[in-house]
């Protein structure tokens, strides 16, 4: 079986974070390494206090990516996110300060407490991987990841994301309580958070490059797992709970988080599994529910149709 | 997918060979080539999309017609219509495909099959009428899916549920069609009546003889007998049933004698009769006079051979019976004169004295010829109304009224017999018969009821008389409409004799004749070895194909298979339905499982056929894990 380039590097990175510093967040791990390498952005939707902030700070610095952090409130502005020019007295000129959106992880906490100005023109700079200011275009670095964060629970002062805006995420997913063990140990031994900032990089940029340019080339998806991905949205689309099923960049999203998956275990073809795997978290913030069925909750609603479908084996 | 159009299309062709086939070798040559001609022309048009013209199919069809036709004459009926009907068969299999010309083609199949077994009725015939029987329930099946929507395409599995069922049913059907067709008519009584037994009569001809207890005597035309005999000429057509040899008060009965031993029934040639006598509560068995033997029921023989039925005569039977028409019953060692020579006990003065008159006659023979002259003097009439009644009924018979019927004429010419010192007795039976031509037998009605008379004559034994004939106005009459209905008559004889007297043993020595004959089958000289060549044809083809439309679709959904199912023995706790192949491998925790997932969902799911190299690293694995299995 030829081997996947890169593969065995992002595998070690997750296996080293999750081994020696994160305990218990393999999957959040696994899931934002995910985004990264489809070119993505993750929503991580929890409870303040669990650790996103570390996480995203000791994945940044594993990977040997810089990192920047927004935290919103209602009164932040676009420009505290992509920078602004100043006029520089010495040169007799404005220059561009950047923002801290010019790094290659960004971490956007809270994001539903920035004003919907900030939020669009932060989902146009994710989306466009640009940021125009004062008529100049500068292009955000390569590779590009946000982690944005949004508070659940605490919903006064919010501007909660509007669902064609929560569809620019590829996933969105919760982050959990770490198990019992893991947890015990970390409040037996404090915060890790300085431990955190010197936790040595274990791959370079260019090796992230690499891999992803080989999940978005090498990495096959073949006809019988695209009617896989098919009869998963058509089977959303004509659910009698859901008033939208999953649009056709919801369906793309599907098949790049199944490549990556399917990259991480090491294989150069998707399997249903993949894209079983990643179904909930790419497909369940993109349902939009009839009025009356607005409680219902979206992952068991879409673990039933998935259950309904059937993997084709031959 | 399977297209239900192409399977329609198949099972129509086989189908119109089904019916072509064993019609071929007895059709005109013409027909016999334009029926395969048609069919490949048909099948190639259809391939190519194109469909004849419906003008001109007709215009054809009616030029065949006008061709095949004209040479109809009445001695070639059959060739010509079994000609059309190929014919026709042929045109439908040229034309269009539409539901109503698929059903044309069913029917006229059906009707060519029937038309083979004018020519040749085998067991082969029996083999293509239950195919046919079982492909037509399929192709209406599949027909009706077809009315839907002539385009419609089922799912390999859909298509195979439906073919299915559809096959189950002509085969379900089965012990319906047994229950309805086998069981249900060999029930003797009809099933809803049976709280009324007496559904039998009593036969027209009753155990006791009585002059003068009824004015007029009215016919039932109910059937008593048939029975299967060559024809015989009318005089000769007495069914002998009952002897009454002595007397109670004033009636005949029936008493019970010593034994006579009987040496010799009748002259000449023998006539065998099978007899199948209709349901009665009367249990003497009928057979032609006069009967030597009867077999086929269990009976008892009396010594003037009358045969009393041990089994009740209620369900349907037959029996077989020897007779001789001709002659007298000779007894051994003379009879009990004594007992023949017993009066009634009302003898009027008239008839006594007439009696002792013919007693000076002589002989006996010239005794009877006395009383045939003195019955012919007194011009009497055989009547069946304005009968002589009352005690005395012999003497009005003979001397006032004059006009009598059977009983009377019988019961008088015996008691005169026996005034002048001729043994004499009376046999009751029925006289005359219709001969139906078509079924070879003769049938009796009740209004046949007859009672003759049987003299004593020294030397030659009991002699058959019937006093009866010296009348006037006695005869036969045949009535009209009796060719119809000798042939409703005969369809019921064949109903009854095919399938209510059906026997088991028959059955089983049909078999047995089957297999004799089967066994000295042969087929003509060199037709087995092209048969076999065409068959491995046929087969390779038929293989072939399979192989190319299953092709590596098989072979994968194979492996599978065979995986999971050692698996599920392997690792019982494992399997679990509506998992991926990867899913499993990982509950397993099985490197080799993992390994076959690799490679078996790197060609399936990578959209290419698994290499040689893998299919045998497929199979290692899947022998390794059997092996751990057991």
């Amino acid at each position: 079986m030829e081997t996947l380039p890169k593969r065995d590097e992002m595998v070690s990175v997750l296996d080293t974070l999750v081994g020696k510093h994160l305990q218990g967040k393999m999957r959040a791990l696994r899931l934002s390494l995910m985004a990264l390498l489809t070119g993505g952005h993750i929503l991580l939707e929890d409870i303040p206090g669990l650790g996103k902030t570390t996480m995203a700070l000791a994945f940044a610095s594993a990977l040997g990516l810089s990192f920047g952090r927004v935290q919103c409130t209602s009164d932040l502005l676009p420009s505290d996110i992509t920078g602004l020019s100043i006029f520089d007295r010495t040169k007799g000129e404005f220059t561009f300060i950047k923002g801290p959106i010019f790094n290659n992880i960004v971490l956007i906490d809270e994001i539903n407490r920035a004003m919907p100005k900030t939020q669009s023109a932060l989902l146009e700079a994710m989306e466009e991987r640009r940021v125009t200011v004062e008529g100049v275009t500068y292009q955000l670095p390569d590779p590009f990841l946000v982690l944005a964060t949004q508070n659940p629970v605490e919903q006064v002062g919010t501007y909660p994301l509007p669902e064609s805006q929560m569809d620019r995420f590829i996933m969105r997913s919760g982050i959990g309580y770490p198990p019992e063990e893991t947890e015990k140990g970390i409040l037996r031994h404090g915060s890790i958070r300085d431990e955190i900032l010197h936790i040595p990089a274990m791959a370079s940029r260019e090796d992230l490059l690499e891999a992803i340019e080989t999940v978005r080339t090498k990495v096959y998806i073949g006809e019988k797992v695209t009617d896989y991905v098919y009869a998963i949205m058509k089977a959303t689309r004509n659910h009698p709970l859901i008033l939208t099923g999953i649009s056709t960049r919801g369906g793309i999203g599907l098949v790049e988080a199944a490549k990556a998956a399917a990259y991480l275990h090491g294989r150069a073809f998707v399997a249903p599994e993949d894209v079983k795997e990643v179904a909930r978290v790419v497909c369940a913030h993109r349902l939009i529910f009839r009025p009356e069925q607005e409680g219902v909750d979206k992952e068991q609603i879409l673990d039933a149709i998935l259950k309904d479908i059937p993997i084709p084996l031959t | 997918m399977v297209k239900i159009k192409s399977i329609l299309g198949i099972l129509t062709v086989v189908i119109a060979l089904l019916g072509y086939l064993p019609l071929q070798a007895y059709i005109d040559p013409s027909a016999r080539w334009f029926f395969p001609a048609a069919l490949a022309v048909g099948l190639i048009l259809q391939r190519k999309g194109k469909v004849l013209p419906p003008r001109a199919v007709t215009a054809v069809s009616v030029l065949l017609f006008v061709y095949f036709a004209a040479r109809f004459s009445l001695q070639n009926l059959i060739q010509v219509t079994a000609d059309l009907l190929v014919v026709f068969l042929g045109i439908r299999m040229l034309g269009e495909r539409s539901g109503r010309n698929y059903l044309q083609v069913f029917a006229l199949s059906l009707f060519c099959l029937a038309a083979s077994s004018l020519y040749n009725l085998s067991a082969l015939f029996l083999g293509y009428l239950l195919l046919l029987l079982v492909l037509l329930a399929l192709s209406l099946v599949v027909l009706t899916f077809h009315s839907h929507d002539p385009e419609i395409a089922l799912e390999r599995q859909e298509a195979g549920k439906a073919l299915t069922v559809s096959f189950l049913m002509p085969v379900v059907s089965v012990p319906m069609l047994l229950f309805l067709f086998v069981i249900l008519p060999r029930t003797q009584f009809p099933l809803w009546n049976f709280m009324n037994p007496s559904a039998a009569t009593v036969t027209g001809f009753s155990e006791s003889v009585k002059p003068g207890s009824a004015a007029s005597v009215t016919s039932v035309k109910g059937t008593v007998l048939r029975a299967v005999c060559r024809e015989l000429p009318d005089q000769q057509l007495y069914w002998r049933g009952i002897v009454f040899n002595g007397f109670k008060g004033d009636a005949w009965v029936r008493l019970p004698l010593p034994a006579e031993r009987v040496v010799r029934v009748g002259e000449g040639l023998p006539v065998s009769q099978e007899i199948y006598p209709e349901p009665s509560r009367n249990p003497y068995l009928l057979a032609l006079n006069i009967p030597a033997s009867l077999s086929g029921v269990r009976n008892e023989a009396a010594g003037d051979q009358v045969f009393v039925s041990r089994t009740p005569l209620e369900r349907r039977l037959k029996y077989q019976a020897v007779s001789f028409p001709y002659g007298a019953l000779k007894v051994a060692g003379g009879i009990d004169r004594e007992e023949y020579l017993g009066l009634p006990a009302t003898v009027s003065a008239r008839v006594r004295s007439k009696g002792e008159e013919l007693a000076r006659g002589g002989s006996s023979v010239q005794k009877l010829k006395l009383v045939e002259d003195f019955f012919r003097a007194q011009r009497l009439t055989y009547a069946t109304t304005g009968l002589p009644v009352g005690a005395d009924a012999v003497d009005s018979f003979l001397f006032v009224k004059k006009r009598g019927h059977c009983e009377l004429f019988a019961s008088a010419c015996a008691t005169l017999l026996r005034l002048a010192g001729v043994p004499a007795r009376l046999v009751g039976g029925y006289r005359g018969g219709t001969y139906n031509a078509m079924g070879g037998y003769y049938v009796v009605t009740e209004d046949m009821a007859h009672v003759w008379v049987e003299v004593y004559q020294e030397g030659r034994g009991w002699v058959t008389v019937d006093p009866s004939a010296w009348s006037s106005g006695f005869a036969s009459g045949r009535s009209a409409g009796r060719e119809l209905r000798m042939y409703f008559d005969a369809l019921g004889f064949y109903w009854n004799k095919a399938v209510i007297t059906y026997d088991l043993e028959k059955q089983i020595s049909l078999v047995r004749t089957a297999g004799v004959r089967a066994r000295d089958l042969r087929l003509p000289r060199g037709v087995l070895p092209v048969a076999g060549w065409w068959t491995a044809a046929a087969g390779a083809v038929a293989l072939l194909l399979t192989l190319y439309l299953r092709g590596g679709v098989g072979r994968e959904a194979r492996l599978l298979r065979s995986l999971l199912r050692v698996l599920a023995r392997r690792y019982p706790d494992a399997s679990g339905g509506g998992r991926g192949l990867f899913e499993l491998a990982e509950s397993v925790g099985d490197e080799r499982v993992k390994e076959f997932a690799a490679l078996y969902g790197g060609a399936v799911y990578g959209d290419r056929e698994l290499t040689a190299g893998e299919l045998s690293r497929l199979r290692e694995i899947i022998r390794e894990i059997r092996q751990e299995a057991t």
